[in-house]
Order: C-alpha cells, then sequence, then structure tokens
C-alpha cells in the first residue's frame, strides 16, 4: 500500500501536470479537490484517464469517481479492492 | 439525428451524407468535389445561394466576407486525402478558397472564438458597417462533426448517447452536429429585415472550460445589450444541454429579469455546431420573427435547473418582434445579440 | 481622446522584452518551451496553472503578465478591457498532440486547448479582465486589422490587449500591446505611441 501511494504521488504529479510538486508535498490523506492540491473539473477527468492507463480501471462518470477521489489514501484502497 | 458508436461509445450526432453533398455540390457548381473538404464545399454552397439570392457584386471594395469556424478542416489530420494540400489545415486558407472561388476583391477576415464565433462575426459585421466601412458583409459560420471533436467531448464526457435535452432534469450532454450557415449583413433597412439592435461579448474570467457558476459574462452581456427599452419576445439559448451551461444560463437569464420570456434551444434538431451554430440559430431566429412562430425546445419535460425559465415546449404561431439570441463558448467566452423585425 | 499604446511585450528568439528592454533570455537551448518556463521562474510568477497550460496559452501569459502588472495600466476597468488577439496557426500544435493520444488514452487536458481563444481565457482568469474579445485568423501579423477594430471596440471600452500570439513547431512568437485613450495632458506625462497601424508595425518588427 505504501509503495502504492507513493508510485500514486508520482504519477498524479505527472498526469497533472503539477510541476511545482512534489511527491513529499502530498498528504495522502489530504482532500484533493476544494483544498489540498486544489484540483478541478479537467484533473478529475485527467485521474479517471490515469486509473485507465496505469491501472486498466474504468469509471465512468467523474461523479461516481468523488469518493474514490477523495485523496491519494482512498484513491489507493479503490485500486487495491479492485485487483482482488 | 443518428445514433453512431465510435470507440465502443455510443453517442448522438447530426451529419450531412457525403453523397447528397457531393451530387449536389457538383449539380450547383460543376466544380471537382475532390478539389474541395467537406467543410468547403459546405461553405461554397451556403455563400453561393446568399450571392445568387442578394445579387450583390462581391468584386466590389465595399464587400467583405468574414468566416467564422472553430476547428476548420480538423478532419484532415485523420484521414488520407492525397488530392488536398495540407495547408488547408489552416483556418485562413479554407478562407482564402472560398474567397478565391467567388473572387472576392478584400481578403477575408477569419474569426475562432469558441462556440461564440459564428455570433461574433455578426457581431463584428455589425461594427464594421455601423462605422461605414462596408457596405455589404457575408458572414459564414461553418464546423464539421470529426473523429477529433467527437473523441475530445468524449474525452470531456460531454456527449449524450439520444437526443440531447436542453434544461431538462434529465439531460446528459451535447450532440455534435455539422453545418454552414450564411448570412448577408447590410445597413439597408427593408420589409421583413431582421435589425442587430445591440451585441456584446464578455468573458467570466473563471474557467476555460466550464461557465461561471453565476453565468458573470453572459449576464453582463445580457445588462449591455437590454440597456435599451425593448423587451425580447422570446430567446434563443446556447442551451448545448450540459449540465453546467443549461444551469448557468437560467441563472443569467434569472438575474437579467427574463426568467417568464419564453425560450429554447434548438441543439436537439441539428446538434452543437460550434462554429456555425451563432450563425445558423441566428437565422431560426429571424425566421421565427419573420413567421410569427416559435419553435419547441426538444426533450423538455422537467425543469433541469435549480432557478426555472420558461422553456417553449409546443411549437406554434405567435407574433413576435424581437428576440434575443445568447451563446457561450470554451475559454470563459459569451456573447448575445438583440434582433428586432422591421 | 485619441488613443495610445502604453506598453508592449515582445517574445522571439528565446528572447522576452518589455517595452524594448530585454527581461529574460534563454541562451542554454534552443527548446522554446524550456525558455517559457525558465522565465516563467524568472519572472517569479507564483502561478501553478502555468503547468498545466498548452504552450500557446503559456507564450501569452508571459507576454501579458509584464504589461498588466505595469503601474500605468492598472488604473484601467477591467471589466472594460477588451481582449483581442491573432495568429496564423489557431491551435494547431495543440490538435497535433491531442490527435496523438485520441488512439489509446485521449487527453482532456490537451483538448480542452485545442481552440485559439483559450489563451484568452487564461489572460483574463489571470488577471479579472471581463470586457470584449475577439480571435482574428491571419497568414502574417496584420497590423490594420488590428488597430481597426481596436479603433471600433474604444468606442466603448476603456482599453484593448491586443496582439499576435503564435507557435510553430519549432518556435513561437509573442506581441502584446495595450492600447487606451488618453487625455492630451496625460501625452505629456509619459512616452506614449500613438494608436495606429504604423507604429504597431514598428514595435513588431524592432
Amino acid at each position: 500500500m505504501e509503495n502504492l501511494i507513493e508510485n500514486l504521488k508520482k504519477q498524479i504529479i505527472e498526469q497533472l501536470n503539477l510541476a511545482e510538486v512534489k511527491p513529499g508535498d502530498i498528504d495522502p490523506s489530504a482532500p484533493l479537490f476544494g483544498e489540498g492540491l486544489g484540483l478541478d473539473s479537467i484533473d478529475a477527468l485527467e485521474l479517471i484517464v490515469l486509473l485507465e492507463k496505469n491501472y486498466g480501471l474504468k469509471i465512468q462518470e467523474p461523479k461516481d469517481a468523488k469518493h474514490i477521489f477523495q485523496s491519494v489514501k482512498t484513491l489507493a484502497e479503490y485500486i487495491t479492492s479492485q485487483k482482488k | 439525428m443518428q445514433n453512431h458508436t465510435f470507440n465502443g461509445i455510443a453517442y448522438c450526432t447530426s451529419v450531412i451524407e457525403n453523397k447528397l453533398l457531393d451530387s449536389t455540390f457538383v449539380q450547383q457548381t460543376k466544380s471537382n468535389p475532390k478539389e474541395f473538404t467537406r467543410l468547403e464545399k459546405m461553405c461554397i454552397l451556403s455563400v453561393q445561394d446568399v450571392i445568387t439570392h442578394s445579387n450583390i457584386d462581391v468584386k466590389n471594395k465595399r464587400t467583405l466576407f468574414i468566416f467564422s469556424t472553430t476547428k476548420g478542416n480538423i478532419d484532415l489530420l485523420e484521414n488520407n486525402t492525397p488530392e488536398i494540400p495540407e495547408d488547408r489545415i489552416y483556418l485562413h486558407k479554407i478562407a482564402q478558397v472560398i474567397s478565391t472561388y467567388f473572387g472576392f476583391a478584400n481578403k477575408p477576415m477569419v474569426v475562432s472564438n469558441a462556440c461564440i464565433s459564428g455570433l461574433l462575426v455578426i457581431i463584428i459585421a455589425k461594427r464594421l458597417l455601423t462605422d461605414n466601412q462596408y457596405d455589404n458583409i457575408i458572414v459564414t459560420g461553418a464546423d464539421v462533426v470529426s473523429t477529433f471533436t467527437l473523441s475530445g467531448f468524449n474525452s470531456l464526457g460531454a456527449l449524450s448517447n439520444q437526443v440531447c435535452k436542453p434544461f431538462d432534469k434529465n439531460r446528459t450532454g451535447i450532440n455534435l452536429g455539422e453545418a454552414v450557415a450564411s448570412v448577408l449583413v447590410n445597413n439597408q433597412q427593408k420589409e421583413d429585415s431582421i435589425e442587430i439592435v445591440s451585441a456584446c461579448s464578455a468573458n467570466d474570467a473563471n474557467h476555460i472550460s466550464g461557465p461561471s457558476r453565476t453565468g458573470e459574462g453572459l449576464y453582463k452581456c445580457l445588462q449591455k445589450v437590454l440597456a435599451n427599452s425593448i423587451v425580447p419576445d422570446f430567446i434563443n439559448a446556447h442551451g448545448t444541454a450540459t449540465e453546467f451551461n443549461d444551469e448557468m444560463e437560467s441563472i443569467a437569464f434569472n438575474r437579467a429579469g427574463l426568467q417568464n420570456t419564453p425560450t429554447n434551444s434548438l441543439k436537439g434538431y441539428y446538434g452543437h455546431t460550434l462554429g456555425a451554430a451563432g450563425v445558423l440559430e441566428s437565422i431560426f431566429c429571424a425566421e421565427s420573427l419573420r413567421q410569427g412562430k416559435i419553435i419547441a425546445s426538444t426533450g423538455f419535460e422537467n425543469q433541469g435547473t435549480s432557478v426555472a425559465i420558461n422553456i417553449i415546449t409546443k411549437t406554434e404561431s405567435k407574433k413576435s418582434t424581437s428576440c434575443l439570441k445568447t451563446a457561450s463558448g470554451f475559454g470563459g467566452c459569451n456573447a448575445s445579440v438583440l434582433y428586432k423585425l422591421n | 481622446m485619441s488613443a495610445y499604446i502604453l506598453s508592449h511585450t515582445k517574445i522571439k528568439n528565446n528572447c522576452l522584452w518589455h517595452n524594448g528592454k530585454l527581461i529574460t533570455q534563454h541562451s542554454k537551448t534552443d527548446n522554446y518551451i524550456s525558455f517559457l518556463e525558465e522565465s516563467y521562474k524568472s519572472l517569479n510568477l507564483s502561478y501553478p496553472k502555468f503547468f498545466k497550460m498548452d504552450v500557446l496559452s503559456k507564450l501569452g501569459i508571459l507576454c501579458a503578465e509584464q504589461i498588466l502588472v505595469d503601474k500605468n495600466i492598472s488604473q484601467f476597468s477591467k471589466e472594460k478591457t477588451a481582449i483581442v488577439l491573432s495568429n496564423k496557426n489557431s491551435s494547431l500544435q495543440t490538435d497535433i498532440a491531442y490527435s496523438k493520444t485520441m488512439s489509446d488514452f485521449p487527453s482532456p487536458s490537451l483538448f480542452v486547448y485545442t481552440l485559439p481563444n483559450i489563451v484568452t481565457g487564461e489572460i483574463s482568469i489571470k488577471h479579472k479582465i471581463t470586457g470584449e474579445n475577439a480571435f482574428f485568423i491571419e497568414p502574417v501579423f496584420n497590423a490594420e486589422l488590428l488597430h481597426n477594430y481596436t479603433e471600433l471596440l474604444l468606442q466603448e471600452s476603456d482599453a484593448v490587449l491586443c496582439g499576435w500570439l503564435n507557435v510553430d513547431e519549432k518556435a513561437c512568437e509573442g506581441f502584446l500591446y495595450f492600447v487606451a485613450k488618453q487625455t492630451t495632458k496625460d501625452e505629456k506625462k509619459i512616452n506614449f505611441i500613438k494608436h495606429n497601424p504604423n507604429s504597431i508595425t514598428q514595435l513588431y518588427i524592432n
């Protein structure tokens, strides 16, 4: 899980062009949207692409993904749960 | 409007059949259809129609051609078309091809400003004419459906797999459509001519792809355009049937006191035609005024916006003297025009 | 009241100028994308969204910054400032970049930049400018067109940010300038340039 979280941080930074952010800056439990990284609706769509591209997981609507994209931790938990 | 599948995803879109386009083109122009792209053929037919009906002299230095498109010949990126030179990917080149075909004396003006482009070129024409720089301006708005735009709007989750339902509670997104529409704009007031009373564009300064939640830019346009004493008899909205656009427009209309004005979006009949929309829908506004008829919005059953507006649900006779046309687009742009029947 | 050009910037050959003064230059590489990002850092812009933008928007943001933070400019109403831009290529480089993602994983963050006026949106967002917009496509820089439309807009707008922002495969070119009406009294205060096609062309080519 730790490994997955660290990888996710790097992938998020790359996929979302967060050039000024380092993995160490991202608190895995902090909200991704609103405060924290302050991501927006386009970022949410890119996270959907990231999930499919890197983990083969398809999400149809950003609305369904609200709880999944809450934080890096919830994202990691979702990926882990789907692998079973 | 038809259902299609693209990369395994179903969507609903409106396209012009190639055989019909080519046969019409050959019949009406006697030119080789292989030398022009789909968009160019559609444009030539459209402009030819305006020139024939209006009998204006395009070789006159007081005549101008203004062209509006968002993606032009973007289908050249995906199709193998050896007969079409590569430089036709450039929007100014498309305008030049059309202009040269008809022998316009002046170089064409080209505007590409997202989905307000079609309305914006009408606004620009009005400003040039008010300043007496030209006598006649042919304004053309054009865009085709392409894998590029389908793919793109699909990546945004914006496409609907059924006929779109503007302002409805169960709206699920846009239908893409393709069209070319042309109008002649000049200073001649005749019976049945449509006057451009007032016009405005403004930016939300909020987000590049989502509209302002409070409709700032559109509301600003409405305030400006309605500053005279004319109250529009109906509104033809942008009404793309996305969650955010329709919500924003309804808020802007309410803020401007237009919540009871009969309102429609016609995009359910022919799709969102992007750079053509502003011109195409202005033509429908003009015809509604001339024929004394208001046209129903497609698919509206239940209020789907947080504030109510008065959606036209039945096509019927209604004598109108003025109407409002609105448009909004990516990049936070908005535009509005008030039309009046003479 | 006549119109004057109060401020202008240029990006060309990996150099950024403001009012004729060299602000940043990148001598280490021909890569214009690196140059734009290095310029962002040298200017201490502190605007993380910059890195999400495509090249056209990065170019526009950098050119607009020096003008819009200029103290002569901040007095003008942002609600009555128009933005009139132009270029030859529309958003072609980004269109091509997006089309390359189409077969595998289409990128929504690239697609939203496949329109030339997105740069107008980005400038508007950063500086809260909410006036009129227009984006013209021309085969080459057209001073007459920009001058003509700007003068028409100035009948109702207080100011116009105008110019040319073009991205090619191998280079990018930006030229933005700020036009506003000034009374003769103000004219004598600072060295304003009269707004006409000739002066615009001179600023563009020099």
